[in-house]
């Protein structure tokens, strides 16, 4: 018999957030469930993110436990939640994987986390022997989807974040990030998250203006940053390339007079400003300066609604290479299937042969004996092999392949 | 159209390099630099095999395959230095298509060429050819990101160029390189009228033209190290000399003075 994949799990699709929580609280009971499943000779690896929790099964032999019950009681959730966990098996539970590491079943279409938490999960289980020759093929065909679905299309392309956005923008204006100034206004939570943003992009040590100096150096201190004060900034927009704005304003803190009086003394090099603040803190009239750029939080969610959608068109695309490793997969399932049928004839033949070789070559010498067994087994052979042509048929359904193979199991079992 | 061996890794290199810029494929881009790269070796080689075998080979043709060798090898060294996305096709595909698609019917031969002053002011020329058509693809793909970026028109355009600075930089070598190419070959051009007992300044209007442009570019170098950066306005001046340029040496009917 060849094993069944199942998954059992829940997610951000089944459960709200403290939903998950709940579950994801109870760890020594997840891992309880897992041992079961493992000490009744199963496959097993966990998958657990901040959004989902999910077992990736492969069962052996005969008898299904109600899994999901048994997950019920070990983790001891409420009766609302457990209706949250979902259970796929076969063919759905492979699709349900393959998209789960496409990302198509994320909160954010495209995003990279989930190749890299599953990888870990399967490497962590294949490490502590949790996984046989079910599982690693299943998972090892679906990381290698998860990096080609990243290769071959633009899901991961775009960013999804206004910060991202903003950072993404800078590299359609700047040839290299590293001799680019960048200059932060605001060490408020937007601009910290845009600091952030800039020293992962390789911005070499941005500036950071605040209106109380005290609250950037605290910032400072924990990211890689120069504080400066607000008055300096007339004088440090002659230096910078980027500014990026994340203040609460209620007139306009860089205005076209400024940048217009700047220009000549910065020789008219690209300033790109960036406005995230709620009123504008950045005149948008400086967009028709020379040289100069402004974009302001409505026009970065358009770049990112644009991400999104460019994202979301490309789930047909995804789904055919999904469709297409999944037909592999089940190939090789099926191949599995007949390979233990085959390995059952050849033992079955080798047996049958030495037991009729006993019983009708017993006046025979020892060279005449090897030769009729040799003769009694190319038969044998020429048989078997007629059999396996008609397993290994491409014609043949799964379902068709399977009962011929139980019948031919249960008719040599039976001799 | 005669194709031949290098011709065929030209189209093969331009055609990877479309598809990718449509399809904004790595793989399909350095493919490209390998046919790219491979038609500008057996390029080389045939182009130095037909000089040695047969001299009076049409002046031209010999300019046409040069100004492929000069502008594609200054590129694919260029992009050594620069990440220029997946804009290969528009700075390769110029030159490659004048290859492609000249026929030369007259000229002089090489043999005169090779052993006067002429030789300095045929290779400033190539030279000066080749990398004015580099600035002029670079100013070109300058203005539209630039176009794009103030209009804030995200789409097929923004992802696919390089960035603007990039642009600049590579526009700003090529122009540079260009002018003093050009200087070369105007001075040059001038001692052969010179030599040809003609005053020294006796140009005819295809070579007024083009010393009109060089002095444009000069006021282009001046403004860029006096006043700054002027991004587009400069990006324009690139333009507009080339095209004049190209009008005066390929367009214009008449005598080239020089030659």
């Amino acid at each position: 018999m060849t094993a069944e994949f199942l998954v059992l799990g829940i997610s951000h699709q089944t459960a709200d957030m403290s939903t998950l929580n709940e579950v994801s609280a109870s760890i020594s009971g997840l891992l309880d469930f897992r041992d079961m499943v493992l000490g009744q000779g199963h496959e097993c690896v966990l998958v657990a993110t901040c959004n989902r929790i999910e077992f990736y099964m492969a069962l052996h032999g005969e008898g299904r436990p109600d899994f999901r019950l048994s997950l019920s009681r070990m983790i001891n959730i409420s009766q609302e939640s457990y209706k949250s966990f979902y259970m796929f098996r076969h063919s759905a539970c492979v699709q349900h994987l393959f998209r789960v590491i496409s990302s198509l079943d994320s909160i954010v279409v495209g995003e990279s986390q989930i190749l890299a938490q599953i990888r870990s999960a399967y490497l962590e289980a294949l490490q502590k022997g949790h996984t046989k020759k079910y599982l690693n093929r299943l998972f090892e065909t679906a990381v290698a989807l998860g990096k080609r679905v990243r290769t071959e299309t633009s899901i991961g392309r775009g960013a999804v974040s206004v910060s991202q956005a903003a950072v993404e923008l800078s590299r359609r204006v700047f040839s290299d990030f590293g001799n680019t100034k960048s200059l932060v206004i605001g060490a408020g939570e937007m601009g910290v998250l845009a600091l952030r943003h800039l020293v992962a992009s390789g911005f070499p040590k941005p500036l950071l203006m605040n209106r109380t100096l005290k609250r950037a150096v605290q910032v400072s201190e924990k990211l890689s940053c120069e504080p400066v004060p607000l008055e300096n900034l007339e004088q440090r927009l002659e230096d910078v390339d980027l500014v990026f704005c994340a203040v609460s304003v209620s007139e306009p803190l860089i205005f076209r007079e400024m940048i217009e009086k700047v220009m000549p003394r910065r020789r008219y090099k690209t300033l790109f400003l960036i406005d995230i603040s709620l009123p504008l803190s950045i005149d948008p009239s400086i967009n028709d300066l020379p040289s100069a750029f402004v974009y302001n939080i409505q026009d970065l969610r358009q770049v990112v609604d644009q991400n999104r959608a460019a994202r979301e068109s490309q789930k047909a695309e995804i789904q055919a290479i999904i469709d297409s490793v999944h037909k592999d997969l089940s190939s090789w399932i099926e191949i599995q299937q007949v390979s233990e049928i085959i390995k059952q004839i050849a033992d079955m033949r080798t047996s049958v042969v030495e037991n009729e070789a006993n019983r009708w070559l017993k006046d025979y010498d020892t060279v005449q004996k090897v030769q009729a067994t040799r003769m009694g087994d190319s038969i044998a052979s020429k048989f078997g092999h007629i059999l396996m042509s008609l397993l290994k048929d491409p014609g043949l359904s799964a379902e068709t392949r399977a009962r011929i193979g139980e019948r031919i199991t249960s008719c040599l079992n039976d001799n | 159209m005669k194709f031949n061996l290098e011709m065929i890794l030209y189209l093969i290199s331009l055609i990877l390099f479309a598809f990718a810029f449509f399809r904004m494929n790595h793989r399909a881009e350095r493919l490209g630099f390998v046919f790219l790269i491979l038609g500008l070796l057996v390029h080389f080689v045939v182009f130095l095999y037909n000089i040695l075998e047969n001299p009076t080979i049409s002046l031209r043709l010999v300019m046409f395959s040069l100004v492929t060798l000069t502008g594609s090898g200054m590129y694919v060294m260029m992009n050594f230095r620069f990440r220029l996305s997946y804009s290969h096709v528009f700075f390769v595909a110029p030159t490659l298509i004048l290859c492609l698609f000249y026929q030369p019917k007259a000229g002089g031969t090489v043999i005169p060429v090779a052993f006067s002053v002429h030789l300095i002011h045929f290779i400033s020329s190539v030279l000066a050819l080749s990398s004015l058509t580099i600035s002029f693809i670079a100013a070109i793909l300058y203005l539209i990101q630039h176009s794009q970026l103030k209009n804030k028109t995200f789409g097929f355009w923004t992802r696919r160029l390089p960035p603007l600075g990039t642009l600049d930089e590579v526009g700003f070598l090529a122009t540079l390189f260009g002018f003093l190419s050009l200087t070369v070959a105007i001075l040059t051009g001038g001692f052969r009228i010179h030599d040809g007992q003609l005053a020294f300044f006796a140009m005819g209007s295809r070579e007024w033209i083009i010393f009109a442009a060089w002095m444009v570019y000069a006021l282009y170098f001046r403004i860029r190290y006096s006043v700054g950066f002027l991004g587009s306005k400069l990006a324009w001046v690139a333009v507009w000399c080339y095209l004049v340029q190209i009008f005066a040496l390929f367009i214009m009917i008449g005598l080239h003075r020089f030659s």
